[in-house]
């Protein structure tokens, strides 16, 4: 994919989202398997509980397939397969997370374990990560209380999702 | 009228685009403004209007029933008999102010205009 | 503020959109001779409205070129020019430079070659010389002076005062003006023209006016004819620095010059305005008062209960309609009153309508399931409310539809171009351009119109002199035409060129590799040989259908909008394509079709029968491994659903051999035979046919990629999301050829 265009959604959707006074932003903190991420509360639409999607042909692993939400068609990610984990086992709690960019107005559902709560982050805390570690889903770390909570680009969920050509290769 | 603090003014042309320079114009002048978008449905507007303007900008060339018509029609109406009536036209031909002067017309404003020519004509003749 | 500019700039453009098609038609209306005078005033209106919209924007390429245009068409509507095809022309090539304009101004478009305006300006002057002396360019920026003004040139130099109201000024003008009854008639007042003059005067040095009015011809209350004006004034005021100037004046007057006696008097004298002076005046015009101070007391203010109610006569006397026939203005209106509305909201509308049929249905599905439906009383009010659903969804649409006129006229254009480019002469003969179809429709078939007319211009017509040779007229026509049948619309091209060469086709199919050779095909199969992807090919495209584009793509395109597309043609005479399209893009007849547990949506329009066969007598091996089956002796290529789509297989599915889907006991398989717009059939093995019914269409692409196979998605009675199949890539995809006939030949041998 091409990183300029990653770039430029991700200073959209920051943009969107992000409160410069003071530097600090509310998060969302939710689980996926045995690690805790983060995204801007402001990002979120509602969180709804799991249905079965409809299965969408030739998806890769990570989309759960689609759901409705009232008249809109909505793709469901598998944060857990999205992010190379896996999901807890037999998970009552799970739920669907879902997320509209401020700017494309794209919206999509993001399958997660459980939702922990909200906390405010201080920018300056967040500790970036190198792309070429291969997180581009991450835009940084931050620790809260001693644990480490990865936050989450919202913006490279999407694009993949829009369709990207690097996906292609993780159609299995 | 009396207890009205600005001066009401009704334009009246086809094209929407003046219909939107007009507005903006006299409105930043101060003007309350009221629009109809060809002689019919001026007249309606200044049949309606309540309280009545002070005074009229109307294009002359215009769908179904154009400026001169329009003036003719108002300058009928023992009510708008005596409302200045200003044309808005690009026709600089003596032969169509004339007419229009025959009609009725109080005076005139050559497009393109700039919004000081619209407000020193309304002033003209709303003093 | 700027907001505002760029918002009266949007509808500015907006406006032109609207603008430019009247102007095509009104032209189209002139060159088959039903112009009226109202055609033509349109016309001229149109250009008229361009060009004063563009002046108020400064857009200076597009007025210039609106004026010249303007200019041009005025000698139209005073009836000097009489408009031959010639002419006509020019005015079409000039409507498609200032449609370039508009979207240069725009940014939608390239920026106009100056020598393409130069050309159609000379063009355009040329009529405009027929029309006489009239001037070719007039000034653009025309100011309100009149034309016959001589400026006078006023020595500033030399004087120098500190406080010009204070101080005697060097010189005085004296303006005697004597208003007519007309002048009242016409809304004006003295009074108007009084603060007039006082507004020419710097602040403050109001008092430096003086004011008579002269009343001395007033008859008598009795005498007192009522429709007359008999009040003149005098007024002296300083000329120079801070003062006035006679243009000043002049221009104060401007509108008035016929109805108002006016005499402008510059005093050289360097006399102050002294009681002298003023006295002189009094002596002269019997003066009422003068005033200096406020203006508005200079109308003969009543002195007296008698000459207040003079006054008042008077302007009733003017207001009274001097002898205006009670005119034709009384009428009322009498065309349908409309609204514009934001086309998004009738899409949240239309959005809404949807959701309600959605719950509609999904109200019924679960009534069903309580069994409730045997209560008859439910049963009727739920009906009740199916068809008021249904008559919302129609009004919501009928609201969207829209004359396909709009997109039928720039096909005058594309035709032009074209015929230009081919050097052939071909008329556009338009009808039916009132037939109204859903928006989203009309925006998606200009595309696909625009190929097929540049296609018949270039293959259907012939040139002139073949024509000629042919006994037909020189001028090829090219009727475009549109009509509603049956809940669709009908659009057809008819051509009267040299209809399809069916020969020459063939072998070129065979060429390609379309169709092995030795095939025997009818007339029509033939024919539709053409919307074969790969037909058109370098050597038959040409500078103007090609532009890498072959009728398949048309069609394919039509097939998009869920339309058919079926071609007739009667060699040496013509070629007839006709489009059948839906109404509207947002409601779609589905067939529901159950695969691997997913529910599917099949287009109505793309299936032509539901079959069961039998596996082991109907399937066939083909070389390559795929499987066709024979259908009514005809061999149809199978296309697995669930694995062409992979869909995820039944956890509890027992072992079947995958490629069979899911056959009954008796070894059946249930088929439902689709066909594309190119003719080729598939049959999709599917597990069972649920229903048939009106599903609204959902864009998946907004959240998400396109998927191969699927063209959107609905939602069903339950709320799940249901994905409406894509039947033409489908079979593309499935069989990597899109006309199945080589392969029937293929599978024929084989079997």
């Amino acid at each position: 994919m091409s990183l300029n265009e990653n770039k430029q959604t991700g200073r959209q959707m920051n943009g969107d989202t992000a409160i410069p006074a003071g530097g600090r932003e509310q998060m969302i903190i939710f689980t996926v398997g045995d690690q805790r991420y983060c995204i801007p509360i402001l990002s979120i639409k509602e969180i709804r509980e799991f249905e079965d999607p409809t299965y969408l042909p030739h998806c890769p692993a990570y989309v759960e397939g689609a759901i409705n939400i009232r008249g809109n068609i909505v793709t469901v990610v598998n944060l857990a397969n999205y992010l190379g984990t896996k999901l807890e086992a037999d998970n009552e709690r799970r739920v669907v997370i879902i997320i509209e960019d401020g700017v494309s107005r794209a919206t999509c559902g993001l399958l997660v374990d459980s939702v922990i709560g909200i906390t405010e982050i201080v920018l300056d805390e967040i500790q970036p990560i190198s792309v070429d570690g291969g997180a581009a889903e991450l835009s940084g770390l931050v620790s809260i209380d001693e644990r480490v909570i990865r936050i989450l680009r919202l913006d490279t969920v999407l694009a993949r999702l829009l369709g990207d050509d690097a996906i292609s290769a993780a159609v299995g | 009228m009396a207890d009205e603090q600005k001066v009401r003014v009704l334009t009246v042309d086809d094209s929407r685009t003046m219909q939107g320079v007009l507005r903006k114009a006299l409105s930043e002048a101060g003007y309350d403004v009221i629009q109809g978008g060809d002689g019919v449905e001026g007249l309606e507007v200044l049949e309606q209007a309540d309280p009545a303007p002070q005074a009229i900008i109307t294009d002359i060339n215009m769908p179904r029933m154009d400026g001169f018509q329009f003036i003719e029609a108002v300058r009928s109406r023992e009510a708008f008999a005596r409302i200045p009536i200003i044309c808005l036209t690009t026709e600089t031909d003596e032969e169509k102010k004339s007419r229009a002067r025959s009609l009725g017309a109080t005076g005139w404003i050559a497009k393109p205009f700039n919004a000081e020519k619209l407000v020193w004509a309304i002033r003209r003749v709303t003093a | 503020m700027g907001d505002v500019m760029d918002d009266i700039l949007k509808i500015f453009f907006e406006e032109c959109d609207e603008l430019l098609p009247e102007l095509e038609r009104g032209l189209g209306e002139i060159s088959e001779d039903e112009s009226s005078q109202e055609t033509i005033n349109a016309i001229f209106r149109a250009v008229h409205s361009i060009k004063g919209g563009a002046a108020s924007f400064g857009l200076d390429r597009l007025v210039r070129f609106a004026h010249v245009y303007e200019s041009a068409l005025d000698g139209l509507r005073s009836g000097q020019v009489e408009p031959d095809p010639a002419i006509i022309k020019t005015f079409y090539l000039a409507m498609d430079v200032l449609s370039d304009l508009v979207a240069e101004a725009k940014h939608t478009g390239d920026a106009v070659e100056d020598s393409r305006i130069e050309e159609n300006v000379q063009k355009l002057e040329a009529i405009i010389g027929r029309e006489g002396d009239a001037p070719a360019t007039a000034e653009v920026g025309e100011t309100p002076v009149p034309e016959d003004f001589t400026p006078v040139a006023v020595d500033f130099g030399g004087f120098d005062f500190d406080e010009p109201a204070a101080e005697p000024p060097a010189s005085m003008l004296t303006v005697k003006f004597r208003p007519h009854s007309e002048l009242y008639v016409r809304g004006d007042d003295a009074r108007n023209l009084l603060l007039g003059l006082k507004e020419l005067l710097p602040e403050g040095g109001a008092e430096a006016m003086q004011v008579v009015c002269e009343t001395q011809t007033l008859p008598s209350l009795v005498e007192l004819p009522v429709d007359e004006a008999h009040l003149g004034w005098t007024v002296r005021l300083p000329e120079g620095p801070g003062g006035t100037t006679e243009d000043d004046v002049q221009a104060v007057f401007d509108w008035v010059g016929d109805v108002c006696d006016l005499e402008i008097v510059r005093d050289d004298a360097v006399e102050p305005a002294t009681a002298d002076e003023n006295h002189a005046v009094e002596d002269e015009a019997a003066p009422q008062e003068a005033v200096s101070a406020d203006v508005s007391d200079s109308l003969p203010v009543p002195q007296d209960e008698a000459s207040s109610g003079v006054v008042e006569a008077d302007a009733q006397a003017a207001s009274r309609p001097a002898a205006a026939p009670p005119a034709k203005a009384g009428r009322k209106r009498e065309q349908n009153a409309s609204i514009r509305v934001d086309i998004g909201r009738i899409g949240m509308l239309m959005d809404m309508v949807g959701e309600m049929v959605i719950g509609q249905a999904s109200l019924e599905s679960a009534l069903t399931r309580e069994g409730a439906l045997h209560d008859q009383e439910l049963v009727k009010r739920l009906a009740v409310i199916k068809t008021l659903t249904r008559d919302i969804q129609e009004a919501v649409m009928a609201i969207r539809a829209q004359p396909v006129r709009h997109v039928f006229q720039r096909m005058q254009r594309v035709v032009r171009e074209a015929s230009a480019l081919a050097g052939k002469d071909v008329a556009l003969v338009l009808e039916g351009e009132e037939t109204e179809v859903d928006r989203t429709l009309i925006e998606n078939l200009t595309d696909p119109l625009t190929h097929m007319l540049r296609n018949a211009v270039d293959h259907g017509i012939e040139s002139p002199e073949v024509r000629q040779a042919a006994g037909k007229p020189a001028q090829g026509t090219i009727l475009l035409s549109a009509r509603h049948r049956s809940g669709r619309i009908l659009i057809e091209i008819r051509d009267d060129g040299g209809g399809i060469n069916s020969k020459r086709v063939l072998q070129t199919a065979i060429k390609r590799g379309i169709v092995p050779p030795g095939v025997s095909l009818g007339e029509n199969e033939i024919n539709e040989l053409i919307f074969a992807p790969g037909f058109s090919t370098a050597e038959t495209v040409s500078d103007l259908s090609g532009r890498g584009v072959g009728m398949d793509v048309v069609k394919q395109a039509i097939q998009n909008l869920g339309g058919r597309v079926t071609i007739k043609s009667r060699p040496g005479r013509g070629t007839l394509f006709t489009l059948s399209l839906p109404l509207t893009l947002a409601v779609l007849d589905g067939m529901l079709i159950e695969c691997r547990g997913s529910t599917m949506v099949v287009p109505v329009s793309s299936v032509v029968e539901l079959v069961t066969v039998k596996m082991g007598e109907d399937v066939y091996t083909i070389p390559d491994g795929s499987h066709v089956v024979s259908v009514r002796g005809r061999c149809i290529p199978l296309i697995y659903l669930g694995d062409e789509l992979t869909l995820p297989k039944d956890m509890i599915g027992e072992e079947e051999p995958h490629h069979m889907g899911r056959a009954g006991e008796d070894g059946q398989m249930i088929v439902l035979v689709v066909e594309n717009e190119a003719g080729a059939r598939a049959a999709l093995v599917v597990d069972g046919v649920r229903d048939q019914a009106q599903v609204v269409i959902k864009s998946i692409e907004k959240n998400y990629r396109q998927i191969k196979g699927v063209s959107a998605a609905t939602i069903l009675g339950d709320g799940s999301v249901s994905l409406i199949l894509d039947v033409s890539t489908l079979i593309v995809s499935a069989t990597k050829r899109i006309d199945t006939r080589a392969l029937e030949a293929i599978a024929e041998r084989a079997a």
